[in-house]
């Protein structure tokens, strides 16, 4: 399953739009521009979404990743995994292509 | 019913383009487009709904153009449409007065939600008004607001301030007293062009002078009777710290054109969409502007370090006419580092 994920490319779907803004906080929020609803995110969330750019594919998302947060591989892989199968559901990622 | 626990949303919607006035002063490039047709109307005023609806925020709208009465049987419409909407508490209209009489007058005290409507005076004499908004319009206008009272209409009184009309300021207080008018609303004319800079633009000294004159009126004037100034607008902050307001434009506050066209406040001419094409969530969320209207953090010059900052922020269309940034500090803010603030004066 996970490798099956590893080379597919998603981007963030037309109908969602990511915004991060320093207020007196920092704030991370994911909007949907069709229905109105608003996602309040984490940090780690809004830079896995912001990486979907449609060029990469999950593992060079994970690689990414990788290179920004000091953290256990296996740990952030299943996040990783994890999240995007639930935005996939959400049709917030949409799959641009298979790479290989 | 407005509920207490709801945020609320404002609209100023002109649903029109066409005017039958010319004022010298006027927002507007052009008066001859044609308005959208009913069902497209309806249509904004459907998203309208929803997103207040999906905000769960209580809506006000004001209608206005151009000129609103010269399509009165689409300003009834859209009264309709609102008088019924679950979403809206309050409407008001805007116009200039002058096309106003007691058929359309009777027709509008059907509406339970119609709550003010607001004529346009920009001077209280004949002469003064006329000037800006051309001959016999004075007449007519005061005629509006008479008929309007007679039929017991909240009525109110917006007189635009410039260089021009500085004397008028306080002799429109008493006119609108001498009318039995419930609110006068005094704003800042916003310069569109350097020939308006050079006409209108009130120096940050002479403001100051004519605010405290005005809030001086406004404290004897309320004593006594039941006319009521409004002072919740950036600057008034400085003459006494418990009136003004920050700017609700890109937190609470949309203004619409005849065309469907959304700015962040009528005077603040920046395009950020079309609500037609776009509907309002994608401009709502994803305008630059807005955010960097909603963003205090971003304000520059005094108005940056001000403490009266949370209830003031200056007005961001004359900062944005002014110096091509709306995030500038108010150019008619007469404050200094060393001048006390709320002092009354």
């Amino acid at each position: 399953m996970n490798s099956n994920l590893d080379d597919k490319v998603f981007v963030l779907s037309d109908n969602f739009s990511l915004f991060e803004g320093d207020f007196n906080e920092k704030r991370f929020q994911l909007f949907n521009i069709e229905s109105g609803t608003i996602f309040k995110l984490n940090e780690v969330s809004y830079d896995m979404l912001s990486l979907f750019d449609g060029g990469k594919c999950v593992q060079g998302v994970l690689d990414e990743l990788k290179k920004l947060y000091n953290v256990d591989h296996e740990e952030l892989q299943n996040d990783l995994y994890k999240l995007v199968r639930e935005w996939v559901e959400k049709r917030i990622l949409i799959e641009k292509a298979a790479i290989r | 019913m407005q509920s207490p626990e709801k945020k609320r949303f404002y609209f100023q919607w002109h649903f029109l383009e066409r005017c039958n006035l010319r004022c010298s002063h006027c927002y507007q490039q052009n008066y001859d487009s044609h308005e959208l047709d009913e069902s497209k109307l309806l249509k904004i005023a459907q998203i309208l709904e929803d997103t207040l609806n999906k905000w769960n925020r209580d809506g006000r709208v004001s209608l206005t153009g151009g000129e609103p009465f010269l399509r009165k049987d689409l300003l009834l419409k859209l009264l309709d449409f609102f008088e019924t909407s679950s979403a809206f508490y309050w409407t008001g209209i805007l116009t200039n007065g002058t096309l106003i009489d007691i058929d359309i007058a009777d027709q509008m005290k059907r509406f339970a939600k119609l709550k003010e409507i607001q004529v346009s005076l920009d001077g209280a004499e004949a002469n003064t008004h006329d000037a800006v908004r051309g001959k016999g319009s004075f007449v007519k206008a005061v005629e509006g607001l008479k008929l309007l009272k007679s039929v017991g209409f909240t009525t109110s009184i917006m007189f635009t301030l410039h260089k021009q009309n500085r004397e008028q300021a306080l002799k429109i207080i008493q006119l609108a007293e001498d009318l039995g008018v419930d609110f006068l609303t005094i704003e800042r004319m916003v310069p569109f062009s350097q020939e308006d800079i050079k006409n209108f633009f009130l120096e940050p000294q002479d403001l100051k002078q004519i605010y405290e004159s005005i809030y001086r009126r406004k404290v004897e004037i309320e004593k006594k009777g039941n006319l009521k100034i409004r002072v919740s607008r950036p600057l008034w902050g400085l003459i006494d710290e418990n009136i003004g307001g920050f700017c609700p434009a890109g937190f609470s506050s949309l203004a619409i054109l005849h065309d469907g066209t959304v700015l962040p406040c009528r005077r603040l001419e920046i395009p950020i969409g079309n609500i037609l094409d776009e509907g309002l969530y994608k401009i709502w969320y994803t305008s630059d502007v807005l955010w960097k209207l909603r963003n205090k953090n971003l304000l520059g010059g005094k108005c940056s370090t001000c403490e009266l900052l949370g209830n003031c922020g200056g007005c961001r269309a004359i900062a944005h006419a002014l110096s091509n940034n709306f995030n500038a500090q108010d150019p008619q803010c007469w404050k200094t580092d060393k001048q006390p603030t709320g002092g009354n004066g």
